[in-house]
Parts: C-alpha cells; sequence; structure tokens
C-alpha cells in the first residue's frame, strides 16, 4: 500500500496552518499586553524569547531528514494535521457559543 | 515506567543505529579516484585579459551557446576582433556537423580568462578520464576518420577593444583523445573549467568529483527565488519560474551541490543600509524571520541563489515597510489578506509561544533532503542521504509491517482523541478551548 499516495498531505497542510494562524492571531491579540509589558521594562528577556524562533527555524533544516531516518509515513503527519486541525478549529468554532450560553446561564441564576 | 524506560531504550538503539547506517551509506566521505579534483565547473560567461575589464559574451536571456553559435556575426559595437588559425572564415570551419559540442574556460597564470568551444561530427564521441605520465586529465575521444574543429576565443591585452577569434579544424585517420582539463595543482596557474558539455563521459569507478555539466549554467535563469508572504512573523520563498509557477522540489543543482540561498535585508530609511544577511542551503522553500525596528522604517528583502565558486544568479527583491510594532505596513502581497492587515506586534514572548505552532504547520509538507555535517580542517563534508528510500531498498516488507503498526497505533491514539473532543464539543458546559500543548 502506499501509505504516502493515499491523502493529499499538501492539502491537509496548508489548511492546518491556515487554522494555526488564526490560533496564532488569537494567542497574539490576548498576548499582547503582557508581551509589550515584557518588552518594555525586560528587553533582554524579550530579546531571548526573540531566540526561540530561531531555534525552531533550525530545528525545521533537520525535520525532513528525521522524518525520514525514522521512517514516518506520509499518512500518519496527515493523520496528525488532520487531528489537530479538527481539534483546534472545532473547539474554536464552538467556543464562542458556549462561552454566550454560560454567561445567559449565570445572568440568568444571578437574576 | 518499566515499558517507558524499553520504549526510551529501543527509541535510542534505533536513533543510533539510523545513524550509524547514514554513516555508513554517506556519500563524500574522502576522495575515492585520482581523478576527482579533475573536474572544475564555472558560470563564467565572459572573457578578460588581465588589465581590462570582462567582456560579456551573454546577457540575461540568451545563455553561451546561443552567443557561439551565431558567432560569426560579432564583433558588437565597440568590440572588433581578429580571425587566426587554420580556418580563414568562421563560416568554413562552422560548416561541419555539429554532433557534439564542449564549451571550456581557462583561467591563465595573469588572471584573464579565454574561451574554447569544440565540436566534432561524431555522434559517439565521448569524454575519457585518463593517465598521461602520471597527472590525470580530463579529454574528448573521437573515433577514427571524424573531425574536431576547435575555436578559442581570447582578448587582447594590448587593446581592450578587441579579442582573437581562431578557427581551426582537424581530422584524425586514427582518432584522438584531445585532453581539454587536469588538476589546478598540475598546472600551476592555469585553472580549466567546463562550462558545457554534450559528449558521452565515461567516469571513473568510484568517480566522486564533480559531475561534468551537460546543461548551461543559464538554464537556471528559468528559476528564481520568489519571496511572498505566508504569516505574519516570516517570510517564506519559494523557487518558481518566470511565469511564477512554482516547482515541486529544487529545479536545479550545482552539479553534485545544493545550491545556496542568499537573504540579505537593507534599510531604506535614511539610505540603503545592509541589516542582515543569511545564507542557507536552498530547499523548496525557505524562509526568513524579519527584524523589528524601534520606529516605522522601509525595508528592502533581497534575495539569490547562488552555487559553490559562483555569482549569484536571478535576484529578487520587494520593498516593504514595518511599523514602530514591528507589524508590516505594505509591500508584499499576503497570503490571507485579512490576517496580514492586522499588523500585530511581534513581541519575543508571542514569538516563543507560536513559533511551536509554526513548526507543527510544517510537518506535514516536509520533503527529506539530505543532510551535510560539515567537518573542520578541510575535511570533506560528511552527506547522510535520506534514510527511507535505503529502508524501501534493503528492508522493504519489514519497514511496510513498521510503518502499518506505527500508522494503525496512531490511528487509534487519534481515534480515542477524536471521541474525546467530540463528547467535549457536546457537552455545553466544557468550554475549554484546545490548542497544541505547548
Amino acid at each position: 500500500m502506499d501509505w504516502d499516495g493515499l491523502l493529499d498531505a499538501g492539502l491537509m497542510g496548508d489548511l492546518l496552518r491556515m487554522a494555526i494562524e488564526v490560533v496564532m492571531l488569537l494567542v497574539g491579540i490576548i498576548l499582547t499586553p503582557i508581551s509589550a509589558l515584557i518588552a518594555l521594562t525586560l528587553p533582554d528577556i524579550n530579546n531571548a524569547l526573540l531566540s526561540i524562533p530561531i531555534l525552531f527555524d533550525y530545528a525545521n533544516t533537520y525535520l525532513g531528514w528525521i522524518l525520514s531516518a525514522f521512517a514516518i509515513p506520509g499518512i500518519l503527519l496527515t493523520f496528525m494535521a488532520g487531528y489537530y486541525l479538527f481539534a483546534i478549529t472545532s473547539k474554536l468554532a464552538v467556543w464562542p457559543f458556549k462561552l454566550a450560553l454560560n454567561w445567559y446561564r449565570a445572568l440568568k441564576l444571578g437574576s | 515506567m518499566k515499558g517507558l524506560k524499553i520504549c526510551l531504550s529501543s527509541l535510542v538503539l534505533f536513533v543510533l543505529s539510523s545513524i550509524a547506517s547514514s554513516v555508513l551509506f554517506s556519500t563524500g566521505a574522502s576522495a575515492a579516484t585520482d581523478y576527482d579534483s579533475v573536474i572544475s565547473t564555472t558560470d563564467a560567461s565572459y572573457v578578460r585579459a588581465s588589465s581590462c575589464d570582462p567582456i560579456q559574451l551573454t546577457n540575461a536571456t540568451t545563455n553561451w551557446g546561443d552567443y557561439m553559435g551565431g558567432w560569426n556575426e560579432l564583433p558588437e559595437t565597440p568590440y572588433s576582433y581578429q580571425i587566426q588559425g587554420t580556418e580563414t572564415t568562421w563560416d568554413s570551419a562552422r560548416s561541419m556537423t555539429k554532433e557534439k559540442e564542449y564549451i571550456g574556460v581557462t583561467e591563465l597564470p595573469d588572471g584573464s580568462i579565454q574561451a574554447q568551444i569544440i565540436w566534432t561530427d561524431d555522434p559517439d564521441a565521448t569524454g575519457e578520464f585518463h593517465m598521461v605520465s602520471g597527472v590525470p586529465y580530463f579529454g574528448l575521444y573521437v573515433h577514427p576518420g571524424y573531425n574536431l574543429a576547435i575555436y578559442s576565443l581570447s582578448p587582447d591585452p594590448t587593446n581592450c577593444d578587441r579579442y582573437y577569434v581562431e578557427p581551426n579544424k582537424f581530422n584524425f585517420p586514427s582518432g584522438v583523445t584531445y585532453d581539454v582539463a587536469n588538476p589546478p595543482d598540475t598546472s600551476p596557474g592555469y585553472v580549466y573549467y567546463t562550462y558545457y558539455n554534450e559528449f558521452t563521459v565515461n567516469y571513473p569507478e568510484e568517480y566522486e568529483g564533480l559531475t561534468v555539466p551537460s546543461s548551461f549554467p543559464g538554464d537556471s535563469s528559468t528559476a528564481q527565488p520568489d519571496i511572498f508572504m505566508s504569516s505574519m512573523v516570516s517570510f517564506v520563498g519559494q523557487f518558481s519560474d518566470r511565469n511564477f509557477l512554482t516547482f515541486d522540489g529544487l529545479p536545479f543543482m550545482c552539479g553534485e551541490f545544493v545550491p545556496q540561498i542568499n537573504i540579505e535585508v537593507f534599510s531604506e530609511t535614511g539610505g540603503e543600509t545592509l541589516l542582515d544577511t543569511l545564507s542557507t542551503t536552498a530547499s523548496s522553500q525557505f524562509s526568513y524571520t524579519f527584524p523589528t525596528s524601534s520606529d516605522t522604517r522601509d525595508y528592502r528583502i533581497v534575495s539569490y541563489y547562488s552555487c559553490p565558486e559562483m555569482t549569484f544568479d536571478q535576484v529578487s527583491f520587494y520593498d516593504f515597510q514595518i511599523n514602530s510594532s514591528g507589524g508590516l505596513v505594505a509591500g508584499i502581497p499576503c497570503n490571507a489578506e485579512l490576517f496580514c492587515s492586522l499588523n500585530l506586534p511581534t513581541y519575543g514572548l508571542t514569538q516563543a509561544i507560536v513559533s511551536p505552532l509554526t513548526f507543527i504547520g510544517q510537518i506535514p509538507t516536509q520533503v527529506c533532503e539530505d543532510l551535510i555535517l560539515p567537518m573542520p580542517h578541510g575535511m570533506q563534508n560528511i552527506t547522510l542521504p535520506c534514510m527511507t528510500p535505503i529502508y524501501q531498498t534493503y528492508l522493504g516488507p519489514i519497514l511496510l509491517t513498521y510503518q502499518t503498526i506505527l500508522t494503525g497505533m496512531f490511528a487509534y491514539y487519534v481515534s480515542l482523541k477524536l471521541f474525546g473532543n467530540v463528547k467535549s464539543l457536546t457537552n455545553p458546559r466544557d468550554d475549554q478551548v484546545e490548542t497544541v500543548k505547548l
């Protein structure tokens, strides 16, 4: 069986990236106040934190080879992408409704 | 706990065996034959007298071969040329059937550069490596009875606006091997480069030197590094052709080497200043995280690719502006317009948290490329090849079983997690937002 050709990893990858960019945007919005505070008051820590993406970029250069060394099939990666895509987007999509529902319930109980 | 230890031990064993087998199958550990240093390649498309500026033989749209084909139409103003050699006119020398072509470039001790084009009407002519008095050579072998035409182009050191063309044609009743290259250390001051070759090359067994280029270096001009923005924190570039169509893998190689991608970031506020440079082994995609600044600044990001011992080729550049909080203001087309226009700051804490997400997002589309381990003290780099093709060759059935079990176990794990997710979704009181656990 051709594991790599079973699902379109490229499409899954694009969808996952899109979902992750949305999450990154939300994380960015939520963390902006505290991030700005750190950048303003503790610039050295801010600079040190900026080196973390560089570490991941560096790790990324070896990732393809490591996946090949462990003979990880493409379909497994596609499974993983699909799972995280579902886990991230579905909860995010339903979360506002649940939040509204909980607030409604809390206000109703309060009154 | 015991199971965990066994798993970890197996993992370490597997990693060690992978590395060991990589080294076992690696290439380039050491020179294998006496001929490995014979071939040198170049993308030089000019001739030059030591005291003169280079005379370009090509421009951005035509390759040297096209130019050579139209050699008789020279000179282009203001250069002039003078015919020497055994043939009185270019046309008479050129009238022979061109079956195979070889173009070489020679660098002389005084720094001048000459070019040589060789044609033969022998359809079975070959390129051969052989020893002459203990010196390794690369020569062009022509079978008995065929012609060999040799055209040399050399600049006139006394007149920078003139160069010489020497068309010569020979017939070899007994055949001949015409040597065109030898290692630089065997002819001090002279370096023989191969620019282009159509002769069928017979390489020695276990040869590990450069391959003789069978395409014009100018062919790589159809590929250019193109930069676009894929997220708010970094640029991603990839190779595309002139119609901006991308390639699945690398569109070309530098002989046996992978091209280098070079990225330069200039500040264009208050005069152009080089801020940052990055040089990395090219892959089908390459990324760069741009620097932030304390005020709004105009930037230019320039990317180009290059080969070892070659000058840069095909530059792409984009101008853009970053505001005081590090967000992109304008300049680069964005894949996701909605998100790009928000210009979120790129603070350290945010970067630290989102970078694992970016990393995970890149996993599904990862393509393995040989790992090059740089070695110290001038030793040849070790290349660790991608292991999966080797597993497939030597351990096909075992690999399939391993991958099936691995995929099955992971699918089972994902199914359980999916069930948990769906159960959580249907629970109205569960309002936790799940992201990747960092």
